[in-house]
Formats: structure tokens, C-alpha cells, sequence
């Protein structure tokens, strides 16, 4: 994941953090001065955020991946199972006999 | 049969293009071609343009000098084979474009692994089926872990080249540790499979340098370092060598203080990239288990050595390397392929004739692909002594060898090795008009070597006692120190050139002072004054380092201890022995200089061993060499080949 800046910026210098909970009711107000982003969880789902504290928020919600770095993840992690599975074949293919069964 | 070959020739045809033809354009209509004007769209669309697609919309680059194909590995891996980005320079050259290929480097290790492999399949099975064992296992997983760890030793060379990938967790190392096992596994596959003719193809390495792109390794090496871990385990090694080699290793390391980063540039693949413990660490037993491997190599694979097909591969080498380094020299698209394909360590040249001269009418040296002109040159030379060899062995001129000797004579010329130009000369007149009509006996042969040997020490002894040349002797003993002086920052001087200074100002130690300015005259001669005296500005040794060094193939410490003047390019010592004094220190570069001498006397009869001998030796004294892998395993093997004159020439002494 990502760190707060980076994702919403630096925080307005009158900002106080409130609690929210989980209030259903709760209603994020506008920051005109706040250029909208769009967040991302882990499976790549998109939320627009309007206000630094709207997008500190849904950040500690766990929506704070950037998909081009999930995606690399993803291929790193994909590439890991690709090795092994060459790996697995290469050795337990019949056609080399590697296991010596002496 | 046929179905068979064309299915291989498919099979390598698609695993050659299918990176550089996919794209993520499906939402773009036209790939615009690039102007100077606007490059928008590829600065909004990066990594969603396949390589092909460019050539397409861009004909003009595929042949045009003004665009520069250069590899980002510092990429995704879904930005593989695409274009990562372009930028336009506007200087007094005139405009320029870089296109920027995302090249990830975790899809290189894997991708030119599978390339080489593919060339290296070329050499015919004699085995088909492969029974792996615990030792096997374990020489794979030794040597996999070692090279992991190297990628640790060297975090910062890797991070600049691994995306997204921190070496210090544990899931990416063990990524790193699979994909190692899986090309050892491979390597061992090939290895034992195959009939041990490969050292037949050994000149091919020129040609195929094989160092992955992102990474400070090199292909070839892995093969070798795999058999030495073997050998290892074996325990088929030399016990003094190893004692020896492991008693400077303990004060290598605990010498191993502070870190300081050497950008490995054109030594990429065959130096460390940092003087740190780990790294350290790494290439002592990456030298050794070198060694160790190589050794190894000569002894499975001499029986079947053969100087017919050795030359002709030399031949072929030499020519290739120059049809190849100039077509990709004209064609920006192909010095791309060529420099990612063959491994090279720098882009081949560009722009440059090879038959250019400067304004003054001096030779502008061309290297093609290779990493360096000198070096090259030294190569073609080499190629021409063993048609030469060839030559006389088989009292016959095939094709083939007039065909090398026409390369590589080309390729002397294009590189402008002075130096080895003469030296082929006066070993062609030695070989062919006074050791194959005059029969020396070992005796006189002695006798003149010792002459040749000590000539110089007394020519400059006794020139140094003469009155009429003081002012001259006087210069020439000073030229590498006041060259030296003239790198010097402030009053910062490296221990080294402080000693030297203190050495010619004191007459009391004679031998010394003798010794320091019979260097600065040499150096003179070979036009190395600069080189050398940069080295001396540079070399800050202890005493203990001095006498053994600080650890092998580590420019670490020289690069970094001693501020000097700034200088053009990296500058290398331009010198094998200097290097290696700087690895290994005096003792044993003194040590392993007395044996080599001790050796070639002991084999004054064996001509075609002397005279390869000599010719090393003069150039390893004025050019870096063996701090390049191709030069390193090839001299060391033609070294064993020829001291064992029955593998080549039969038992004709």
C-alpha cells in the first residue's frame, strides 16, 4: 500500500481529524481547494474522494493501492507460479528420468 | 525430419519477435509517429505501444542515425517489449530521439536465458537420458543461492534495475532463488548432455557476450561457476590453491571496510559493483569457484579439442563480429536486437565509419559491438596466431582461414591496436622464418630467453649511468609521477603516490627509486603515462593491502577513496597487472609473474605456447583484458590448450 501523502496529499492546515466510525449517516462534505482522486482497494475496485479527510478515510478503509503496483504484484507473484511450475516439469518429466531409482 | 526443422525454426522465430508485437492499444486508434513538436502521446501512453507498432508508425527509425533504441529496465513486466517512453534532445549534434523499450529485468534473466540456451542446443546430444542425483541437487541449489545472493550484495546496482522488487524480502529472494535453480537445473541439463566439444565453440563468447540486461552477471559465467561448485563437491580441487587462495580471502575480508560504489559500466558482468563485505564476499568465491569451474572445463573437454574447427570458429567469430558490429552501427533497430540479444555491456557504436580518421589525420579506432577497441583488436590478433598455427600444423589454406585473415586484418585496422599489430608481425617473422627453419636446441633457447628477459633491466640500468642521457632518463623516470600529480584535487594524494614521491626523493634506496622510473619509462614507451599515473593518483593502499590486495575484481576502494581531477570517461588503468595488483596485491601478482616466467622456460620447446605467451603478457601489461570475461576464460584456456602441446599439435616436440 501506498502512504497517505502520496495518495491524498498533503492534509489543509486547518485539518482535525474526526472520528466517523462507521456512522451510515455521515455526510462528506466538498473541498473545492481538493483536486478529486480516485482510490483503489486490493481487488481493484475505484472510489472518487473529494476531500482530504473523505480520502483519509476510505485510505484506512484499505483503499489505498495504486492498480499499476497491484498489477506488478500480480505479475511478480504470477512469474513465482510460472518458475515452479517449469521447475516441476522439468524435473518429474519422464523423458529425463532424473530421479535415479537405483 | 523436415516437419521437425521447420517447427524449430518457427518455434525460435516466435520466441525471437513474440515480445516486441503485443500491444495495449486497444483503445488507441493510430500510433502518431514521433515529431519534435509533440511526443504527447507517448508521454500519456506509456507501455501501451508495442515495439512493433513504433517501427510501423515510425519507418524512418528503423534506419535513421538520429534515433537511439535504449532498454528500461527499470520496467513492469506488462511493459515488456513496449514503448516505455520517448524523449527529444536538441543540442549541437542536432535533434535526437530516445525511445525508451521496457525491458523488465526479471523477464530478461528468464527470456535470454531461453535464447542462449536455444543457440547452446546447437552443440549434438550424446546422452539422452539424465539421472540427477543428491550431489547434483545440491550443486544446483549452491549455486543458485550464490548468485541470489549476490543480487543482495548489490542492492544498489539492483535497485536501479529490479521493478518493484526489494531484494530484502523474503518472497522476492526466493523469486530470485527459483529462477536461478531453474537455469542451473537447465545448465546442468545441457551440460552433461552434451559431448564435451564445447570448447571448440569457446570463440564464439566474443560474439555472445551474454550478460543479462539489468544485471551486473554474466550467462557464461554461470556455466562455468556451476562446475566449479561441482568440482567442489567433488572434491576434485587443488588443496594448495585453496589454502593459499582462502588465507587471502580471511584478510580480504576482514580488510573489507566502509562501501563505496563503482558504476561497473563497461566491466558490467565481471566486477563488482560495490567494495562492501557482502559484495566482497560474493566475487572472492565467484573468482574462485571461476577458476575452480574453468579448470574443470579444460580437463572434461581437451581430449576433444580441435585446432581445424577451434580456428574455423575463430574465423567466424572475427567476421561476424565485424558484418554485425557495422550493420548495427548503421541500423538503430538492429544495435537494439544486437545489444539485447548477444549480451553485449554497451550499445555497439554509432555514427562512427569504421575507416574514419580525426581532423588531425589520426585513426579513429572502431570497436563495432565489442566493449572496447583495444580489446577487440587484441582478439583479431589472437584469431590471426591460430590460423597461423592452423596453418603450419596442416600445411594447407582452407577457405575458410583466408576468409578469417581477411576479417580480422580488417578488424586490427578498424581497431587501431598498435601494439598488437606489431606484435603479430614479429610473431609471424619468429614462427615462420626462424623457428621453422632453425632448429634451437632447449639450451641456446634458454640462454636467449634469459637475454630477452633481463635486456630490458640492464639496457635501462646501464642507460641510467650514462651522462649524455641524464636529462632524458631524468624525464622519462618522472613523466608517471608528474602525470600522476596532475589528477592530484587540493593536496588529497593517495598513499601510493606519496610513497613513490618519497621513494625517488630518497637516492638511499636504490632499488626502488630504479624500479619506479623503469615503470614511468615503460609507460612512456607503451603510451600509458596518463592511464598509469591516474592509477597512481587513485591507488591508496595500506601496507597489508599492498602487499595482497583488497579482493578480486573490486574497483570499489580505487574509484572511491581518492578524489582526482574529473576525468572524461570511467579511465580504467589500462593494465591487467595493475588491476590485479589492486586485487590480489604484490606478493602474489609478483608470485604468479615468477611461476608463469618459470613455466614458459621450462617449455622453451613448445614454440606455438611462447609465443602465445609473450603475446598475452605485453598485453596485459598496457590493456584491461582480463577484466573482461570473453578475454579471462579464453586466455586462461589457450593457456592450458597450448601448455599441453599433445591436446594440439600431437607429440611432435
Amino acid at each position: 500500500m501506498s502512504n497517505l501523502i502520496n495518495l491524498c496529499g498533503e492534509p489543509p492546515e486547518d485539518y482535525s481529524k474526526v472520528d466517523i466510525n462507521n456512522d451510515p449517516s455521515f455526510i462528506f462534505k466538498i473541498d473545492e481547494d481538493f483536486v478529486s482522486r480516485i482510490l483503489y482497494d486490493i481487488e481493484g475496485n475505484a472510489i472518487s474522494v473529494n476531500s482530504f479527510q473523505e480520502c483519509e478515510h476510505y485510505f484506512s478503509g484499505g483503499w489505498g493501492y495504486e492498480p499499476s503496483i497491484t498489477k506488478e504484484y500480480m505479475l511478480q507473484t504470477n512469474l513465482s507460479y510460472l518458475v515452479v511450475l517449469t521447475l516441476i516439469l522439468s524435473l518429474f518429466i519422464k523423458k529425463f528420468q532424473f530421479l535415479d531409482r537405483k | 525430419m523436415k516437419f521437425k526443422y521447420f517447427l524449430v525454426v518457427f518455434l525460435t522465430l516466435f520466441i525471437l519477435f513474440i515480445p516486441w508485437v503485443h500491444s495495449s492499444k486497444n483503445n488507441l486508434d493510430k500510433v502518431p509517429p514521433v515529431s519534435q513538436e509533440d511526443l504527447s502521446f507517448y508521454e500519456i501512453n506509456p507501455c501501451k505501444v508495442s515495439f512493433l507498432s513504433f517501427l510501423i508508425s515510425n519507418p524512418k527509425s528503423i534506419y535513421q542515425d538520429h534515433y537511439f533504441f535504449r532498454p528500461n529496465d527499470y520496467s513492469s513486466i506488462g511493459c515488456f517489449g513496449k514503448i516505455s517512453g520517448v524523449t527529444h534532445l536538441q543540442n549541437s549534434e542536432g535533434s535526437k530521439f530516445y525511445i525508451s523499450i521496457g525491458t523488465n529485468s526479471l523477464i530478461n534473466i528468464l527470456y535470454q536465458s531461453l535464447i542462449w540456451f536455444l543457440i547452446l542446443s546447437l552443440i549434438p546430444k550424446n546422452k539422452k537420458n539424465l539421472k540427477l542425483k543428491l550431489k547434483n541437487y545440491t550443486a544446483i541449489g549452491i549455486s543458485a543461492y550464490l548468485f541470489t545472493f549476490s543480487i543482495y550484495a548489490e542492492q544498489r546496482f539492483y535497485e536501479k534495475s529490479l521493478y518493484l522488487l526489494n531484494i530484502s524480502e523474503m518472497k522476492n529472494s526466493f523469486l530470485i532463488y527459483l529462477i536461478f535453480y531453474l537455469i542451473f537445473l537447465y545448465i546442468y541439463m545441457w551440460y552433461e548432455t552434451r559431448e564435451k566439444i564445447m570448447i571448440n565453440y569457446l570463440p564464439f563468447i566474443f560474439l555472445f557476450v551474454g550478460i543479462f540486461s539489468g544485471f551486473n552477471l554474466t550467462f557464461f559465467s554461470l556455466i562455468f561457476i556451476f562446475l566449479g561448485v561441482q568440482a567442489v563437491l567433488n572434491n576434485d580441487i587443488n588443496k594448495n590453491f585453496i589454502k593459499s587462495y582462502f588465507f587471502l580471502a580471511f584478510f580480504w575480508l576482514v580488510n573489507s571496510h566502509g562501501s563505496y560504489f563503482f558504476k561497473v559500466g563497461k566491466l558490467r558482468g565481471f566486477s563488482s559493483s560495490i567494495y562492501e563485505f557482502n559484495a566482497n564476499l560474493f566475487w572472492i568465491l565467484y573468482f574462485y569457484l571461476l577458476l575452480i569451474g574453468i579448470h574443470s572445463f579444460f580437463k572434461e573437454n581437451k581430449f576433444y579439442f580441435k585446432l581445424q574447427i577451434f580456428s574455423l570458429n575463430m574465423s567466424i567469430t572475427a567476421a561476424l563480429l565485424i558484418v554485425i558490429g557495422y550493420i548495427a552501427s548503421v541500423f538503430p533497430v538492429i544495435n537494439f536486437l544486437t545489444y539485447y540479444y548477444f549480451g553485449l555491456q554497451r550499445y555497439v557504436i554509432e555514427g562512427t565509419s569504421p575507416f574514419s580518421y580525426d581532423e588531425y589525420f589520426v585513426k579513429v579506432s572502431w570497436r563495432g559491438m565489442s566493449q572496447s577497441s583495444e580489446t577487440v583488436g587484441e582478439f583479431y590478433a589472437l584469431v590471426l596466431l591460430i590460423i597461423l598455427f592452423q596453418i603450419v600444423k596442416f600445411k594447407k589454406i582452407r577457405k575458410i582461414d583466408k576468409i578469417g585473415v581477411i576479417f580480422s586484418g580488417l578488424g586490427l585496422y578498424f581497431s587501431d591496436n598498435k601494439t598488437s599489430i606489431f606484435l603479430i608481425f614479429v610473431i609471424v617473422f619468429l614462427y615462420l622464418f626462424v623457428f621453422q627453419n632453425f632448429q634451437f636446441s632447449e639450451k641456446i633457447l634458454k640462454k636467449l630467453f634469459s637475454v630477452l628477459i633481463s635486456f630490458p633491466f640492464f639496457a635501462w640500468f646501464w642507460l641510467s649511468s650514462i651522462s649524455t642521457f641524464k636529462t632524458i632518463i631524468e624525464f622519462l623516470s618522472t613523466t608517471l609521477v608528474s602525470k600522476a600529480k596532475d589528477f592530484q584535487v587540493f593536496e588529497m594524494k593517495s598513499s601510493f603516490l606519496n610513497s613513490i614521491e618519497g621513494f625517488l626523493a630518497n637516492s638511499n634506496i636504490n632499488i626502488f627509486k630504479y624500479g619506479v622510473s623503469f615503470l614511468s619509462a615503460i609507460s612512456f614507451i607503451l603510451n600509458r603515462s596518463e592511464r598509469w599515473g591516474l592509477f597512481f593518483a587513485r591507488y591508496n593502499p595500506t601496507f597489508l593491502e599492498f602487499l595482497i590486495g583488497s579482493g578480486p575484481l573490486n574497483f570499489g576502494q580505487l574509484y572511491g577513496e581518492v578524489p582526482v581531477q574529473p576525468t572524461s570517461s570511467l579511465f580504467l588503468p589500462h593494465s591487467t597487472l595493475l588491476s590485479y595488483l589492486l586485487f590480489f596485491g604484490i606478493v602474489p601478482l609478483i608470485t604468479l609473474l615468477i611461476y608463469l616466467i618459470k613455466l614458459i622456460f621450462n617449455n622453451l620447446k613448445n614454440i606455438e605456447f611462447v609465443l602465445f605467451s609473450f603475446f598475452v603478457l605485453i598485453n596485459l601489461l598496457k590493456n584491461d583484458s582480463m577484466n573482461y570475461f570473453s578475454n579471462f576464460v579464453l586466455y586462461i584456456l589457450l593457456f592450458l590448450i597450448l601448455k599441453n602441446r599433445e591436446v594440439v599439435f600431437g607429440n611432435r616436440v
